[in-house]
């Protein structure tokens, strides 16, 4: 079964057509790539696929599930087992990377013990460790970046949303973070990025989704696009 | 699991405080600015309720009853009128006590109390009368009583009179006004309280929205990541309830000196109790109403500014 479905998802904020008619699936453990210009869409798939927003016609399924009838309940599982990156970092003021990443845990609920074990083991994973006690205003973009990595994973959710992770980065923080979502993926996340940067995307030489105004132009599985 | 998370909860809202300290010193300053208008008008209110309660007291009917009137009846009458929602309290004076109060006053008046022993042997020894004097609930009731009073039948031009004069009549322009003074001081003390209190809170209020406000992106990011929307609401919750708990000790701190300062002014100019023996003899109370204020608007306005941000 897939992880994610789009099915003829149509979205228009006021007049404007956001996505129109956008159908694919992606299954368990793949890394898609979805590049297109800005206002391609790419940014509210995500949010169709977060429920930050509902379709104004189609479906959106997660595991087989329409996101748009999810309960509260459901909504709130379902974001639990969906890891976020975002293009400006997003990380929680006057925290440190410590309690960046902890206060992703303590929200679920895990003991004290567990948050001691996983924090550390996911900074190792995004090289880290040496500033798990700095302020997140005192990281570089490539730290920030790399600490809302890991804040993502550390959950270890089944599905990993990358809205241009690169996006503020130079192309040796840039190339540093695709490694690491590739690795992350490997691990069986599976992984979707969102980019319009073209050298992302000849490096992960994976299936890839071109949007051109808010609609699929392109589903390649060996990386082919148009941009 | 339960006890770690609301020990987060309080670490989240301290840690919130503790380094956004620049915004917490805005918010405890403006809070304490507040609660201490509070305070301050309690101990102020409590003074004019004093000067106002002390001038109520000096406006009252008395109703002189004929000399050979039965205790009995005057108590019973003094019953009754103890019954009208419009009095508030009655005080009885009988003539043995209305003649020893004459006697007092005029303790070091030879002549006068000459006079009152010559009377002992006559028909009328003691030629006061007693009286009932009436206090009413308001100004407005005066008339009502009175009027209560007409209707009784017990007036001198009945046969069977026992009150012999009224002296609302004689006083009633003094009453009528000084009476009006007192309430009108009473309700412009209760309101200008009000007021100020409205107004503090509501500069609070929207000091910690703007706070709530600069925080959305946060809460926005907490609510990805799977946050119940109690859990990240707490914290500030939390915050709110710290920001009250440091103004209110911080503005009965400030309220020592202020009211020490300026209670002798106070004493002198209404002629009663300072500022400053309120603050001591009401300390507890005062501490208890500025905490669970200064709690309760920082709890509430965290509860109702985050509210549009995680109720959707």
């Amino acid at each position: 079964m897939s992880i994610v479905s789009f099915e003829e998802a149509t979205k228009y904020y006021g007049d404007n057509v956001a996505v129109q008619d956008v159908s694919f699936e992606i299954d368990g453990g793949d890394f898609v790539t979805l590049v297109g210009h800005s206002g391609s869409g790419k940014s509210t798939l995500f949010k169709l696929i977060l429920g930050e927003e509902d379709v104004y016609s189609g479906v959106v399924r997660r595991g087989g599930v329409d996101i748009a009838g999810m309960t509260k309940k459901e909504l709130l599982e379902h974001r639990r087992k969906t890891g976020v990156i975002f293009q400006n970092f997003r990380l929680l003021p006057r925290k440190t990377v410590y309690e960046n990443i902890s206060f992703a845990m303590e929200a679920l609920g895990y003991d004290e013990k567990q948050i001691e074990n996983d924090v550390p083991y996911v900074l190792d994973l995004v090289d880290l460790r040496h500033k798990v006690w700095s302020f997140s205003q005192e990281l570089s973009g490539g730290e920030q970046q790399r600490v809302a990595i890991a804040r993502a994973i550390v959950n270890q959710p089944e599905l990993l949303l990358a809205d241009e992770p690169t996006g503020n980065l130079d192309p040796v923080n840039a190339h540093e973070v695709i490694n690491i979502l590739k690795q992350i993926n490997k691990l069986g996340t599976t992984v979707i990025l969102a980019t319009h940067d073209q050298a992302v995307v000849k490096k992960i030489k994976k299936r890839v989704i071109t949007l051109v105004n808010g609609e699929v132009a392109l589903d390649d599985p060996k990386g082919k696009y148009i941009l | 699991m339960a006890g770690t998370q609301i020990k987060r909860i309080f670490y989240l809202g301290l840690v919130n405080v503790v380094r956004n300290s620049f915004v917490s010193f805005s918010v405890v300053f403006i809070m304490t600015v507040s609660l201490f208008i509070v305070g301050f008008s309690l101990l102020f209110g409590q003074v004019m309720n004093d000067v106002t309660e002390e001038l109520r007291n000096k406006v009252d009917v008395t109703a002189y009853f004929i000399t050979d009137t039965p205790e009995e009846q005057i108590l019973a009458f003094r019953d009754r009128l103890e019954e009208l929602s419009q009095v508030r309290e009655v005080f009885y004076v009988s003539q043995e006590t209305a003649l020893e109060e004459y006697r007092k006053r005029h303790e070091n008046d030879l002549d006068i109390l000459h006079g009152l022993d010559l009377l002992k042997e006559t028909e009328t020894p003691n030629p006061f009368r007693a009286r009932l004097s009436i206090r009413a609930q308001q100004s407005g009731d005066f008339e009502s009583i009175v009027r209560f009073l007409d209707n009784e039948d017990v007036l001198s031009d009945n046969p069977s009179t026992v009150i012999d004069k009224i002296d609302f009549y004689q006083n009633r322009q003094v009453i009528m006004r000084l009476s009006s003074v007192v309430d009108t001081a009473t309700l412009l003390t209760h309101v200008v309280i009000a007021l100020l209190i409205f107004i503090s809170f509501i500069i609070v209020f929207n000091i910690i929205r703007l706070i709530i406000y600069l925080s959305r992106e946060e809460i926005k990011v907490m609510r990805l990541i799977g946050a119940e929307d109690w859990y990240v609401r707490a914290p500030f919750l939390v915050s709110g309830g710290i920001y009250g708990l440091v103004g209110s000790i911080l503005a009965t701190v400030m309220l020592y000196p202020i009211s020490y300062w300026l209670s002798p002014v106070v004493e002198r100019f209404f002629e009663g109790q300072g500022l400053f023996s309120y603050y001591i003899s009401e300390f507890f109370v005062l501490v208890l109403i500025l905490t669970a204020l200064g709690v309760f608007v920082g709890v509430f306005s965290s509860y109702l500014s985050s509210h549009r941000y995680l109720d959707d």
